[in-house]
Order: C-alpha cells, then structure tokens, then sequence
C-alpha cells in the first residue's frame, strides 16, 4: 500500500481526475473531501461490503411454495 | 437461444428482451445481461435471471410495494448513463433475499435497480443516505 502524510487542508491527485483532501481532523475521526467525476462510483467501504454480501445472499434464494408461504404469513 | 436455468428450467432469451447493465449488480461483474421474469404461480413473482450465468438469478421487487414511503430523489446525472430523463419513466426494483426461514424474507432499499424498459438498461445504484435499510423485512413487523 502506498502510504502518503497529508496535513490539514492539503490533497492527494489520483490519475489527473481524482482530488482527495483532508478536511477537518478530530480526536477519533478524519473529514475527507473527495473530487471526481460524477458516474465515479463512491462508497464507504463497509456499505460496499455490506451490500455486495446482501447482493450475494439474494442470488442464493430459492423459490418458496404457495402453501407453505400462506401458512406462514397466517402465522405472524 | 435456450438457456438452461437453475430455477425456472428451459428459458428462451429473446434478443429484444436482454437487459444491458450499465453498472453491474455489485459483486457480480461479469454477468451484465438479465431477463426480468415474471409468474404469478410463484413466489417472489419477479426475478432477474443471468443471461451471462444460467445458476445466476435475483428474485426483485417493486420497493414501493413493500414500504409505502419509499421515494427517491436522484439527480439527472444518475440518470444519464441509462439514457432516462425523469425518474417517472423507470422501474425500480430491490433485490430480495429470500431464505429458507421465511420471517427473514427481506429486500435491500439502500440499493435500488433503476431499469429503464425502453432501452432495456438498467444498474444498481447505491445510495448515499442511511435512512434507507439495507434490511428491510417484508412480512413481519421486524423492521419496527
């Protein structure tokens, strides 16, 4: 991993279109700006995982039997 | 072209009927092309099955059938690479997660399919504000 020392207000470039900058710095978290194309998907990194998990629990969903599913419903 | 499907057996792909994501489902890069199935003899009535991945198929449903303040507001830009104008001519869609117990039946709000069936593209888009839940159960009162 390439690791960079930034200060407070200063920025990383990444390939020309891409500006990460430091914010604002407090005790237990860090502020960070990002500029980039808009169609640049973005993501905090545990919604990213969180999702793509949920995203692989639904491909293995099976197809549930009518009789079955009313009782339940019947049920709750 | 017949695809042999892990669930709903022999299915014809017409060209005309192919979905082209633009994004894909995330996590599954490399399938880009679906079918949106629908039967009401089964239950979840709507899926998108890979056209890439035959075992590969998303069981989907209108987020606003489930939760009746689900609204969106998305911006021209997000719209843009799926060739709509307003969000009044898409189709949302959430995927479904549908397990053996079914109290846990749920469907993700945070990250809606925005499809548009004119041009038949469509893509994931994950939005940026919490208060949609990634868990939003379907049958019971679990989300209260």
């Amino acid at each position: 991993m390439l690791i960079l020392t930034r200060k407070l207000g200063e920025s990383i470039i990444i390939d020309d279109n891409v500006q990460i900058s430091v914010i604002e710095i407090n005790k237990n978290n860090i502020k960070i700006g990002v500029n980039a194309p808009r169609d640049l998907p973005i993501y905090r990194e545990e919604v990213y995982l969180k999702i793509k998990e949920e995203n692989a629990q639904a491909s293995s969903s099976g197809i549930i039997d009518f009789v079955d599913f009313a009782s339940s419903t019947l049920e709750v | 072209m017949l695809l042999k499907t892990r669930l709903f057996g022999e299915v014809s792909v017409k060209d005309e009927e192919v979905i082209h994501f633009t994004k894909p489902i995330l996590g599954f890069d490399d399938c880009r092309q679906y079918l949106l199935i629908e039967n009401e003899a089964i239950f979840p009535t709507f899926w998108l099955q890979s056209v890439n991945d035959p075992n590969l198929a998303f069981p989907v449903v209108s987020p606003f059938s489930v939760d009746e303040n689900y609204s969106i507001n998305l911006q021209t830009l997000d719209l843009d690479d799926i060739d709509l104008k307003s969000l009044d001519d898409a189709l949302v869609l959430t995927l479904m997660v549908v397990p053996q117990t079914l109290s846990s039946i749920r469907t993700n709000l945070r990250a809606p399919i925005i499809y548009n069936p004119e041009k038949k593209v469509a893509k994931q888009l994950i939005l940026y504000d919490e208060k949609y839940p990634i868990h939003f159960y379907v049958i019971d009162d679990a989300n209260n």
